[in-house]
């Protein structure tokens, strides 16, 4: 898991099977040491209500896809699952090293 | 699955249900043929219930459906989990 900042919100009035109410940001990955950029932005469905300016982390890859896979009523109810390849599951309160 | 060592710590209020009640770590890997320097970017593992701390060497599993087996739960959006606890590493031809 990767830390990002949020910088950014697509908005798509036409979207695919799943994709429909849900929140698409653009986020910066970031180094979890230097919390420099580390290569380009990408878009990531948001599934804890990141804002602007947030640093979060996020999961890549199919463990994108299981963040929205029945939780709190998400598409339990048998929606499709959003084919997506990044997503937000938390909020970066704080981080230490020693 | 790799090496790596344990640099840090992250802590969230709001995060995935999934991600509930677990230990967030930064983890960096470590070349045990280079006298466990550290090498490559740092990344976020969960430790899978063996307890590892800032410090300590860990085995890192980074492919989510060993990673949902370790963690007990089938639907957690995660993929890079501590595995176990390194003691030590034996290399042939190596004191």
């Amino acid at each position: 898991m990767k830390q990002a900042k949020v910088i950014g919100r697509v908005f798509c009035s036409r979207q695919c099977c799943g994709m429909e109410a849900k929140t698409m940001l653009l986020i910066q990955p970031l180094d979890w040491e230097t919390d420099k950029p580390v290569g380009e932005p990408l878009v990531a469905g948001d599934t804890v209500g990141a804002g602007a300016g947030e640093n979060v982390f996020f999961v890549a890859s199919r463990e994108a896809i299981a963040a929205f896979e029945g939780w709190e009523g998400e598409t339990a109810t048998g929606t499709p699952l959003p084919p997506v390849d990044a997503a937000i599951v938390g909020i970066i309160d704080g981080k230490k090293f020693n | 699955m790799f090496i790596a060592k344990v640099i840090g710590n992250v802590w969230a209020t709001r995060k995935h249900p999934g991600l509930k009640n677990a230990t967030m770590l930064i983890v960096k890997a470590v070349d045990p043929m280079d006298n466990n320097k550290l090498v490559g970017e740092a990344t976020l593992a969960l430790d899978g219930n063996q307890g590892a701390g800032v410090g300590d060497t860990v085995l890192i599993v980074d492919e989510g459906g060993s990673a949902r087996k370790i963690l007990k739960n089938p639907k957690a959006p995660v993929r890079t989990v501590i595995a176990g606890i390194v003691d030590t590493v034996h290399i042939t031809g190596k004191e």
